[in-house]
């Protein structure tokens, strides 16, 4: 009574045959990240060291260890984060929770969704002529984490906004509705439960201009300084931007280094992603609502 | 008897679209008025612009004027958290704000009073919970998160944390919408026993709860009044064709 018709089994062999397509299509996006992380390891591993990590190269940069490039990208990141998460965070805390819903709003919407998509060699060209050049900043750390942190912006407000509209409006209607004004009502109802989707946005903004290259060619990254910058005004070194020397526009670097310099960033940005990761999980647990 | 509410030839637009039409009647104060009527008739429009919480990114203007105890709601100097506080609003879905308890309670007057002793913050939690008639069930679990309540305690809740701003005027918008019926007779016997120290005003779907509860029923039709008397006679002898027609559930 209950056997399946043929047609009912010709339905079920084609839901097999697209789960097992999904599945491998999965696999294969997985697969990349895979090979990468195992393929650094093996080819960067006869260099890597402490040693590595705290020393400076030497040679022309075809010995030694990585040292300065780690300061410099430290350096740059932390102060692009300075600069573009109060910024970014108040922007989007404007846009949701004041602006109007009108044509004015929805340009600047559309004017952040755009920023985004501008490609990072274009920012860099922008940091170029408007931190270098215009604000006289000289290619220093300050200019390349301004540049940076422009280039964060976007990701910043877009992320955060996503937070902020996660908090049920209902919440903000009872607020307002026993007199708390709107900045009462920020404080104590929408930047509490936002503020675990914001932190992780930031996290994860941070990890990706760990890894930025184009942004801050021009505009403070040297590809080799024989100090550490002393202050914001100097250039620095970066371990994106030293990669790329090591790999293409030095010669007699043995093959372990790129490599290892390699995986040292990538390491770098994964953990600060598994940071964002971690949080978002951890105050999941401690949601109220 | 004084008047709770007052409305003017009053109009409310949101853009273009006109919700209200030329509205104009009493609501007497210390009473329960029930506005009944179907849905996008206008009364949860009313009710929301009777403490102008309707307002926000939304492009909203009106025309006539409103006056809640004599005072103009719409006149420029009026403060909105001013106006909110005395004007209390209880909403369809019990929307307890993600705090615990006794934070839920005081939240309102934690923002109107610069500085309030706790104990004084203890005495508005156990006088507000008492009056809802949940102390003895709550006053144990006050740490808890309000969210965890039953839907209907939840909206006890939510009409607790109006009392210790003193309101005048309660605005109840369905609030029965979504409770079992052992959760909408105890919100209903509620409502009437806080008829003795406040003003309520009711949206309902429900034409057996506006007869249960209210004194006066107010029946609204596409943003105009139809009809406003005494619930008994409005239920027993419309006046209009269109009020017979709705109580008698041939539309709407």
């Amino acid at each position: 009574m209950f056997k399946p018709s043929n047609h009912l089994l010709k339905k079920e062999i084609r839901e097999n045959n697209l789960r097992g397509a999904l599945s491998l299509m999965t696999f294969f996006l997985f697969l990349p990240a895979l090979i990468i992380m195992f393929w650094l390891f093996i080819k960067g591993f006869p260099v890597l060291s402490i040693d590595f990590l705290i020393q400076d190269p030497i040679r022309g940069m075809t010995a030694g260890g990585i040292f300065p490039t780690i300061v410099g990208t430290f350096w740059l990141v932390i102060i692009s984060v300075i600069v573009s998460c109060p910024l970014g965070v108040l922007a989007a805390l404007y846009l949701s929770e004041y602006a109007k819903d009108g044509k004015r709003t929805r340009i600047i919407r559309l004017a952040i969704l755009n920023l985004a998509g501008v490609p990072s060699i274009v920012h860099a060209l922008f940091g170029l002529g408007a931190f270098v050049l215009f604000l006289h900043m000289g290619t220093s750390i300050l200019a390349a984490s301004f540049t940076l942190a422009v280039m964060n912006l976007p990701v910043i407000i877009t992320s955060t906004l996503e937070s902020l509209k996660a908090v049920p409006h209902s919440f903000r209607e009872a607020s307002w509705n026993v007199g708390a004004s709107k900045l009462q009502t920020i404080r104590h109802i929408v930047l509490p439960n936002s503020f675990p989707g914001i932190l992780t946005g930031l996290v994860f903004a941070v990890g990706r201009s760990a890894g930025e290259t184009a942004a801050i060619l021009f505009t403070g990254v040297a590809f080799y300084l024989p100090f550490l910058p002393q202050s914001v005004f100097d250039q620095c070194m970066s371990l994106s931007m030293h990669l790329f020397t090591i790999s293409t526009q030095v010669v007699g670097v043995p093959e372990a280094y790129p490599y290892a310099t390699a995986l040292v960033l990538i390491l770098l940005i994964l953990s600060i992603n598994s940071i964002s990761v971690l949080m978002r999980s951890y105050f999941r647990t401690r949601r109220k609502w | 008897m004084s008047f709770a509410v007052n409305t003017n030839n009053f109009s409310f637009y949101y853009g273009k679209f006109q919700a209200l039409k030329d509205l104009t009647f009493n609501i007497h104060a210390h009473n329960i008025t029930a506005l009944i009527g179907p849905s996008g008739c206008g009364k949860s429009t009313f009710l929301k612009c009777l403490n102008r919480i309707n307002e926000r990114g939304t492009d909203v203007s009106h025309n006539g004027s409103i006056q809640v105890f004599g005072h103009d709601i719409y006149h420029p100097t009026v403060a909105l958290p001013e106006l909110r506080k005395q004007v209390g609003m209880v909403f369809q879905k019990p929307n307890p704000m993600p705090l615990t308890i006794y934070e839920n309670v005081i939240f309102g007057a934690r923002t109107h009073l610069k500085k309030v002793k706790n104990s004084e913050l203890d005495e508005m939690v156990e006088s507000a919970l008492t009056r809802v008639g949940m102390w003895d069930d709550l006053k144990d679990k006050l740490g808890k998160p309000g969210i965890g309540l039953s839907l209907e305690k939840q909206q006890r809740l939510c009409i607790a944390r109006l009392l210790p701003l003193k309101p005048k005027l309660l605005l109840l918008d369905e609030p029965c919408s979504a409770l079992d019926p052992a959760g909408i007779e105890a919100i209903e016997t509620l409502i009437k026993n806080l008829k003795r120290d406040y003003s309520i005003i009711i949206v309902t779907h429900s034409m057996s709860q506006a007869k249960r509860v209210s004194d006066e029923t107010i029946f609204m039709y596409m943003g105009e009044l139809i009809e406003m008397s005494q619930t008994k006679t409005l239920f027993e002898t419309p006046k209009e064709a269109r009020t017979a027609d709705y109580i008698e559930g041939r539309f709407g």
